[in-house]
């Protein structure tokens, strides 16, 4: 080999080795321009229309918030992570969400992998609004950076208890649950509420599962075993609706309820007629909401039908803008404390925090399914 | 436990024990043949749910699903079998065939790349969520429970011809096979007759089986129809009730495992995959084209675990591109259960397996899984032959 040639493949070398050090700097420098929002939740997995539903939601508002100049005089840009559900893949997403900078979060999507997360933001004084995670124990810790823009299970749990023991008259109850924070969670508060109501004997079955499991035959035939008037389920839409099928094929008729993780499309896509009937407890109707025109006409022209979550991540993340504007910093802790003041008028109506970062005021009300769609109950 | 959640307990783990059975078989038939563990059949199961459930959408997008559902789900099984056994004996020509001198151990770990592989593939192509099957195909079977005795009933009185020609047909190779060798000399030609003459009495004997046949089934609907009319409780059957769609698992499965017993005992490739089986080396010598039987084995086996898959989509309603892992690994307990290598063993394994599942599930759910491979772990230990086996799993 001629030495001239040797020479310049060796300098080519060294020019490509220096490109590759210096290149993961430079979207590093060019993010001093920009505000960075994180949104994190399943984007994959069984579970991967409502981590997608929160994500676009945040997108459109800032969409929003970036054609009206961005927040702080910078643009806004969002980063995502998939947490694909999964409790150990929580924090190291939060990790990866806090080291790329990301002056807030909006997520986790569920209340299991909302929590361990939530100390990796409380340690690096991130603020994160869930729109999503119902468990008590995401604000029981009172961790100032915590805030969610939905109810919570002991507040949910007691209403599907209080419209069980009210409204169906039932007497004896099954409750089945996907051992998650979420399922089990939101199962111990409704199982609270009826014994509360009706006492211990009313609860008639209680028995939990494997988030990934398919086959509930065997244990909805106990279930079907002890007669009850109405079953319950504390989980997720991708279990309920193989479970709610299998059930009317081994002829469990009693009427089905569940909560808020259960109310989407493909819920129905997959029970398809055996839905019919189902209750669900979850926020008002997104549909009959004054504030919220804007909001549907503007998410469905750009992602489609939009998810039962979209509406509060789009309030989640405009929320999160508002306060930063008001704390006139993304520092943390200032934007924590503007938080907590804040008042805003978004599309799923009033938001106001209390000292937890809990919701002011009631938010779940009862859906039923009919005709193949949800619709909210009306007691007749 | 009350008598009805018993009886509940015995359908569910009597259809879960079909499919597990169907998978089984294709574990057992290749480890009889090849001596090695497909550890990629329970992903040939998967792939086979996942044809069959989209070859059903795309008949429902296609308008055809309007003309004959049934006709449908017909095409759908073949065209999920077909595509299963091309997948089968692709993995076998790629796989194994090139380690099929090499130690035992190397055609093991080909098996499991091939699984990761496959199972990541199906979840590149068609994603990490779950797909429903279609339900309107569901309905065609209909929905509302029906007791064993209901079903009987329904045999002789509304599908009464078919149910008569069946029973004929198995009346007729019942007695033809019952009465073989007592009758030899009537269907053999006389000693030192020139070739190609008749035997005597041969047709004379076959019209006087079907006669007899022939009048045994008609008898036996004409006796279940005077049942039906009159609505006679029968004791156990009464009150053992499944669903249409269990019925058809567990018939179907049987069909299956009959055709499969009749073509390993009957014809010859069924002949020259027991005498590979039972000697490759020596099959070789007298003319058996080995690498033929062995991929006919893989097409049979991947055929049957295709089935069993689109069978359970029905089921649980669902598919996942991981479904097949844990499936195999049952199935594969089962096939150890029954004795590995031995074609009824794996049936019977199966249907243990399904029962002892369903029972366990139905007290403690969470206790399923575990019972299913302390029944692994205690049948090798204590019996390693399995119930039917006749030779030690040595190779694994």
């Amino acid at each position: 080999m001629p030495r001239s040639l040797s020479f310049a493949l060796t300098a080519l070398a060294v020019v490509l080795l220096a490109a590759l050090a210096v290149l993961p700097l430079t979207p590093a420098r060019a993010g001093d321009d920009v505000i960075k929002i994180g949104v994190a939740g399943p984007l994959t997995g069984g579970q991967a229309k409502m981590g997608n539903d929160v994500l676009h939601g945040v997108q459109l508002a800032v969409k929003e918030w970036n054609a009206k100049g961005g927040v702080l005089g910078k643009k806004i840009e969002v980063i995502s992570r998939d947490d694909e559900a999964q409790e150990k893949q929580a924090t190291p997403c939060a990790r990866e969400l806090v080291n790329e900078g990301a002056v807030g979060v909006i997520g986790h999507f569920n209340s299991g992998c909302t929590i361990p997360a939530s100390e990796v933001y409380y340690e690096n004084m991130v603020p994160m609004i869930t729109p999503s995670a119902t468990n008590p124990k995401v604000t029981d810790r009172a961790y100032e950076n915590v805030f969610r823009v939905c109810g919570r299970d002991d507040q949910q749990g007691g209403v599907a208890a209080r419209f069980t023991v009210e409204t169906l008259k039932a007497k004896k109850v099954a409750i089945l649950h996907d051992k998650t924070a979420y399922g089990q969670g939101l199962a111990d508060e409704f199982k609270k509420g009826i014994i509360n109501a009706l006492g211990e004997a009313a609860v008639v079955y209680y028995a939990g599962f494997s988030k990934d499991e398919v086959d509930f035959r065997a244990i909805l035939t106990a279930t079907k075993e002890k007669a009850p008037d109405m079953w319950f389920f504390g989980g997720i839409y991708n279990q309920a609706g193989p479970m709610v099928k299998q059930a009317r094929q081994i002829g469990l008729t009693a009427p089905f309820m569940s909560g808020d993780g259960v109310i989407d499309q493909e819920f129905l896509k997959t029970a398809d007629k055996d839905a019919e009937g189902s209750y669900l407890t979850f926020g008002p109707d997104p549909e009959r909401l004054p504030g919220a025109k804007a909001f549907l006409a503007a998410y469905h022209a750009d992602y489609g039908d939009h998810g039962p979550y979209s509406i509060y991540a789009y309030d989640a993340a405009n929320i999160l803008l508002t306060a930063i504007t008001n704390a006139k910093s993304a520092d943390g802790k200032k934007v924590c404390d503007a938080l907590h003041a804040i008042e805003y008028e978004g599309a799923i109506g009033k938001t106001q925090f209390d000292k937890k970062g809990d919701i002011v005021g009631s938010y779940y009300v009862l859906w039923i399914v009919k005709d193949g769609k949800f619709v909210l109950y009306e007691n007749k | 436990m009350s008598y009805a959640e018993f009886l509940q307990s015995l359908t569910n783990g009597l259809t879960r024990g079909a499919i597990y059975a169907l998978i089984a078989l294709g574990y057992t038939m290749v480890y009889g043949i090849l001596g090695m563990i497909n550890f990629a059949h329970g992903e040939i199961y998967m792939i086979g749910a996942y044809v069959g459930v989209l070859a059903l959408a795309a008949a429902n997008a296609l308008g055809w699903s309007a003309v004959s559902l049934g006709g449908c789900l017909a095409l759908a099984f073949l065209l999920a079998m077909a595509w299963a056994a091309a997948h089968g004996m692709t993995n076998e020509r790629l796989a194994y065939r090139p380690l099929r001198h090499a130690p035992v151990l190397s055609p093991l770990i080909s098996a499991i790349g091939m699984s990761i592989f496959l199972q990541n593939y199906v979840m590149v192509l068609q994603g990490k969520d779950k797909r429903d099957f279609p339900s309107s195909f569901l309905d065609v079977l209909g929905t509302a429970s029906l007791s064993v005795t209901e079903l009987i009933y329904l045999a002789a009185t509304t599908w009464a011809l078919p149910t008569f020609l069946l029973l004929a047909v198995a009346d007729y190779a019942l007695l033809a096979g019952s009465t073989r060798n007592r009758f030899a000399h009537l269907l053999r030609p006389a000693p030192g007759a020139p070739a190609g003459t008749r035997p005597p009495f041969a047709l004379g004997y076959r019209a006087g089986l079907a006669c007899v046949a022939l009048s045994f089934s008609a008898i036996l609907v004409y006796a279940v129809r005077i049942l039906a009319e009159n609505r006679v409780h029968i004791p156990l059957l009464s009150s053992l009730r499944a669903t249409p769609l269990q019925y058809f698992i567990i018939g179907t499965s049987v069909v299956l495992m009959v055709v499969l017993h009749l073509f390993v005992m009957k014809t010859r490739m069924g002949k020259a995959m027991r005498a590979v089986s039972m000697d490759k080396k020596m099959a070789g010598m007298v003319g058996i084209d080995i690498d033929r039987v062995i991929s006919g084995t893989f097409l049979i086996g991947s055929s049957l675990a295709a089935a069993a898959g689109i069978m359970i989509s029905m089921y649980l309603s669902v598919i996942k591109f991981d479904s097949g892992y844990f499936a195999g690994l049952k199935a594969f307990t089962a096939a150890v259960l029954g004795g590995i290598g031995n074609i009824p063993g794996a049936m019977l394994g199966g249907v243990l397996l399904g029962l002892a599942e369903d029972f366990t599930a139905a007290r403690w759910s969470d206790w399923k899984d575990v019972v299913a491979f302390a029944i692994l772990m205690l049948v090798l230990i204590l019996k390693p032959r399995g119930l039917l086996g006749e030779r030690v799993a040595e190779k694994v």
